[in-house]
């Protein structure tokens, strides 16, 4: 394992580090907004968690693009049957692609920390946003857990419209609901964000929802490490659906 | 002889380099209660250890082949979840001690753990969760103290000597924060060098369990996992021990910090000492 490691390091090196400038460029602008403007002023607690949640949840898309690159990246014939033919090649092939994808997911979660933690020291009524990275650190890994194995299995074009087609079918779940489902808690939106950080303060509320966040995380992890299986398992069926 | 003196002399240049940011910081933006005034210094006090092994790996070229920056031995899964549960653990084992032993009135049905099931069970799982999101910070010293540390201290003194010297200067790493009441606050005789001994006994008996998880998966990821889920889990998990259900504290027979290390540190020293002797034992196996 550790030489696929090494060797998805060595090849992807620049990569990893333009991507990890380029997840920064939503966050540190905002950081920088929120620590110095004194316009920010009447932006504080929840609602500056929020903002910064805007910029972490661009740097894990961000992110995110180059986990999917990384996968991308070997889908050729030859290196695919090489690598099956070594003892455990698909394993520790298809590992050491889950490991990097955790580690920059990890890597992502410490440099928000620290531009919340910049923005912070200039602003005390902003919100340290730790919790909230943390839920989208979870988010990318089951985005993650769903996308790889799909890709290992019909490759990188096919995966993404197996994708495209699960995202469209939540859509289109959600597009029902509004058509059909109860939306009081929505009826009046200028109060609803005032509602929902105020249900946070609720501690009964407030344990529901990290009761929630851990079970959810407890389980993404475990869904992750199926996913890994899962990939190891079509990964030389899907040899057939590449390019080269 | 000759290169005795070149492990000397790389350790030092750690050393130094892994203690000079702490200590200007720890200083500098010291709040004198044992935290920091500046987030960004306190969030980034556990990179430095691996900030110093870079810039001393990158000074003396020894590279990083023996860094264990591997994924290490097949089968370390057991070692993984031993690095998960024995911080989830930990604190269980010193809650029931703590009320065993400890607690004045009332008992173990009364604290705030037992009462509230939903938020234990939020606890539990978001702890350890956390811990795994935020590994990198775990990383940043397990790379400088384990991975660097001790073995390089191992080519001078047998293993477990090695393990007791890492654990003494990994304490008084902390020794900015510890000076002004980091981790066991301010209200104990001899503040704040009991504080300081307290710190070196645990940094000891933990510097053998993770040196332990590192030698056998041969991989610095485990000690990094079992070092921030720990941080995350022990105080949240034992504070719900040492109070009430309705938020009060118990009443102790000791102050408050000999409950805590009464309470935690029996554990800690136990599994350090089982550690160090599993890795005796190996050695001469070996």
């Amino acid at each position: 394992m550790t030489g696929f490691l090494y060797r998805e390091l060595r090849l992807s090196w620049y990569k990893i580090i333009l991507f990890m400038f380029g997840m920064m460029v939503y966050p540190v602008p905002i950081a920088l907004l929120m620590r110095n403007s004194p316009d920010m002023e009447g932006i504080s607690g929840g609602v500056s968690a929020l903002v910064s949640g805007v910029g972490a949840f661009m740097a894990f898309l961000i992110g995110g693009t180059f986990e999917v690159t990384m996968f991308k990246d070997d889908e050729r014939r030859k290196w695919a049957y090489y690598t099956a033919s070594t003892p455990d090649g698909i394993k520790r092939q298809i590992g050491a692609k889950y490991i990097v994808t955790l580690f920059f997911a990890m890597a992502t979660v410490t440099m928000l920390t620290l531009v919340n933690s910049f923005a912070y020291d200039g602003n005390h009524d902003i919100g340290i946003a730790t919790s909230l990275y943390m839920v989208l650190f979870y988010v990318q890994l089951f985005i993650r857990s769903v996308e790889y194995p799909l890709m290992v299995r019909f490759g990188g074009k096919m995966g993404n419209v197996v994708k495209m087609v699960l995202i469209a079918a939540v859509v289109l779940g959600g597009a029902v609901y509004l058509l059909f489902g109860d939306l009081s808690p929505f009826a009046d939106l200028s109060s609803f964000w005032d509602r929902l950080f105020e249900s946070f303060d609720d501690p009964e509320a407030a344990g529901k929802i990290a009761l929630g966040t851990g079970i959810a995380a407890v389980g993404i992890t475990v869904l992750y490490y199926l996913s890994y299986r899962l990939s190891v398992k079509w990964y030389l069926k899907g040899v057939d659906h590449y390019a080269k | 002889m000759q290169s005795k003196k070149k492990t000397l002399l790389r350790i030092a240049l750690y050393i130094v380099l892994a203690y000079l940011p702490v200590y200007v910081l720890g200083f500098v933006f010291s709040d004198k209660e044992g935290g920091l005034t500046s987030a960004l210094a306190g969030n980034s006090l556990m990179l430095f250890p691996a900030i110093a092994v870079i810039i001393t790996r990158l000074i003396t070229k020894e590279g990083f082949r023996d860094a264990f920056l591997g994924t290490g031995r097949r089968k370390s899964g057991k070692y993984y979840a031993a690095a998960v549960i024995f911080p989830v653990l930990l604190p269980l084992v010193s809650g029931l001690i703590l009320h065993l032993f400890i607690v004045k009135s009332g008992g173990i049905g009364d604290s705030a753990f037992c009462d509230d099931g939903m938020l234990t069970t939020a606890v539990l799982l978001t702890a350890p969760a956390t811990g795994l999101a935020m590994a990198a910070h775990g990383f940043g010293e397990e790379l400088g103290w384990r991975g660097y540390l001790t073995p390089k201290l191992e080519e001078l003194m047998p293993t477990p000597l090695a393990i007791v010297v890492t654990g003494i200067i990994w304490a008084l790493w902390h020794g900015p924060l510890l000076a002004y009441g980091y981790d066991f606050g301010r209200d104990y005789d001899f503040f704040p060098y009991g504080g300081f001994i307290a710190m070196i006994v645990m940094c000891i008996a933990l510097s053998a369990f993770l040196t332990w998880l590192t030698k056998r998966t041969d991989s610095v990821y485990p000690a990094a996992l079992c070092h921030m889920v720990l941080d995350m889990t022990c105080a949240s998990e034992f504070a719900m021990f040492a109070m009430k259900a309705d938020g009060d504290p118990f009443e102790y027979r000791v102050s408050e910090f000999w409950a805590l290390i009464l309470s935690t540190f029996p554990v800690m020293i136990v599994c350090g000492a089982v550690c160090i002797i599993l890795l005796r034992q190996k050695r001469i196996s070996d």
